[in-house]
């Protein structure tokens, strides 16, 4: 079952639950019955425990805890004083994604995240503790942070430690053009008489910022550029996919794409039916099917005009929940990614789902606002005001962490790898699971890696 | 004019889609390499007014016209 990794806590008053609970740490049958049990009332379909679950009695409600000494007595060996009678249980368990909409409105039972844990290393930075409830950072932005940050955010080392940063994955740029001298551009695409030739735009330009944000987590990562933005339309994308195709038909490359642009507007559907933000058979859109159905992941960014803090190239059509992800961006099968900052606050311009093609869109959220191609010290210099931004960094964050997890496993599909880093991202947001600000949660390298490749488990 | 893709029937070759697309009014971008499909088409960049784009809806061999947007870049 493909679901989301849930606590359910449901009410269960019961006196002898310290026994209970031991019955269910030694009998899984034990623990199947009382889950049974506490799950009567809401019936258990859609919901599959945890291998070796034993659900865990509560006693302090949820928003008091209990004062100093008050459970010291109850819990001692050598006391005549009865543990105190549970108010909840709580219970790990994967549910379908139907359910856990149905499970959120049901009056009895509590859904909480249950992320998954990474095992804290040395780190290079001090992180901020971020809220994670989330919060919105909007103009004045937050200060941009080092690389080092976002890499011990993401948990980079997790891969890294292991010999995967990215090697022999080539993550294929389709942009305005990267500069091959700050990046490894390896190849591409562009006709012979183009003015624009793979390699060959300016450091400052967009692609080069792409092309340092996927060098991240993939810093040994090679890139193919696809300077299509000279010509910024979709028949100019619908190019640069088709030679995606031809190229994967020669050697298997790219292994992945990077897609950091889109529409700034929402025209009129009566008026423009097959506009490709309304029509989902537009060429484009059957072409970046046919790439993801070929093997190769396409990331794209969300867009710049959620409601809070728009760019100003948004048109008030497109602006917010509901109309700011749409056409490519916006499909089932491509991976779309929103923009926190290193405090996991929703960057205030970052769109806002559902979208308008798949209506589960963001599917994740990775970091912006970092000194990788821009700011002091960086390619293409700046000072602290300058720093990459915009979905557009964001994507290519999470692209690269994509690459470096497919350098540990180069046979990962689309939708497996789509899956990993949906299910593996840090929940975020008001809600649990899916929302439309953040969509699954923010990218974290070290938990798919973890997923990917489960270790030893420490107790047995 | 502005920029369009029309999608065309792949029995026809690329030179005759190209006469008879500019014999309707639409001019084939010759910068722009045809784009095939699997399902049986292929994509060709022309230039066109509305109208003639409209025009070209009806005609059998061709099996779709959609615009050419401008996108940004995020």
């Amino acid at each position: 079952m493909a679901g989301v990794q849930v606590l359910l806590e449901v009410p269960a008053e019961r006196e002898n639950s310290l026994e209970m609970f031991g019955a269910a740490t030694t009998s899984s049958a034990e623990a199947e019955r009382q889950a049974s049990d506490f799950l009567s009332g809401i019936g258990g379909l859609g919901i599959e425990f945890d291998d070796g679950f034993a659900p865990v009695p509560m006693y302090a409600a949820e928003d008091t805890p209990p004062g100093p000494g008050e459970f010291l007595e109850a819990f001692s060996p050598r006391t005549a004083v009865a543990p105190p009678t549970s108010r909840t249980f709580i219970l790990p368990a994967e549910v379908t994604r139907t359910r856990l909409d149905e499970l959120q409105g049901t009056a009895d039972v509590t859904v909480w995240p249950n992320s998954q844990i990474t095992l804290l290393g040395p780190m290079r930075s001090t992180i901020e503790v971020a809220d994670s409830r989330g919060g919105v950072d909007c103009r004045p932005f937050r200060p941009a942070v080092e690389l080092d940050v976002l890499r011990d955010l993401l948990g980079v080392d997790a891969l890294w430690n292991s010999g995967f940063r990215g090697q022999n994955i080539i993550v294929g740029i389709l942009d305005e053009g990267v500069d091959g001298n700050a990046y490894p551009v390896v190849g591409g695409f562009a006709r012979p008489d183009a003015a624009l030739q793979p390699g060959a735009a300016s450091v400052s330009s967009h692609g080069s910022m792409c092309a340092a944000d996927v060098m991240v987590a993939a810093p040994f990562s090679r890139l193919y550029d696809y300077p299509f933005l000279g010509i910024p339309r979709s028949g100019g994308a619908l190019q640069m996919f088709q030679a995606v195709l031809n190229q994967r038909n020669v050697d298997g490359t790219p292994h992945l794409t990077n897609n950091s642009y889109g529409f700034t507007g929402v025209p009129d559907v009566a008026s423009f039916p097959n506009h490709e933000i309304h029509n989902p058979n537009h060429p484009l859109h059957r072409k970046v099917r046919e790439v993801v159905a070929a093997g190769v992941p396409c990331f794209f960014a969300a867009g710049n005009c959620g409601q809070n803090c728009p760019s100003g190239d948004c048109h008030p059509s497109g602006i917010g929940p509901g109309i700011s992800i749409h056409a490519s961006n916006s499909l089932a099968e491509v991976i779309t990614v929103a923009a926190v900052n290193s405090r996991h606050e929703r960057i205030g311009y970052s769109s806002q789902g559902p979208g308008m093609f798949e209506q589960q869109k963001p599917d994740v959220a990775s970091y912006s606002h970092f000194f990788g191609n821009f700011g002091p010290g960086r390619p293409a210099g700046g000072t602290t005001d300058d720093f990459d931004n915009g979905t557009s960094a964001a994507t290519p964050v999470a692209a690269g962490v994509a690459a470096a997890l497919m350098s540990a496993n180069p046979a990962l599909t689309p939708a497996q790898l789509k899956d990993l880093m949906i299910n593996t991202s840090a929940d975020v947001g008001p809600v649990v699971g899916w929302d439309p600000d953040h969509g699954h949660g923010i990218v974290n390298a070290a938990a798919a890696f973890m997923a990917m490749n489960p270790g030893p488990r420490l107790v047995s | 004019m502005k920029s369009w893709l029309v999608t065309v029937d792949k029995t026809i070759t690329d030179a005759e889609a190209f006469r008879r697309l500019s014999a309707a009014g639409a001019e084939p971008d010759t910068d722009a390499d045809v784009i095939p499909f699997d399902d049986a088409e292929r994509a060709i960049t022309v230039f066109a007014t509305a109208s003639v784009a409209a025009s070209l809806s009806d005609v059998s061999w061709v099996c779709g016209v959609f615009p050419n947007s401008e996108m940004q870049p995020y």
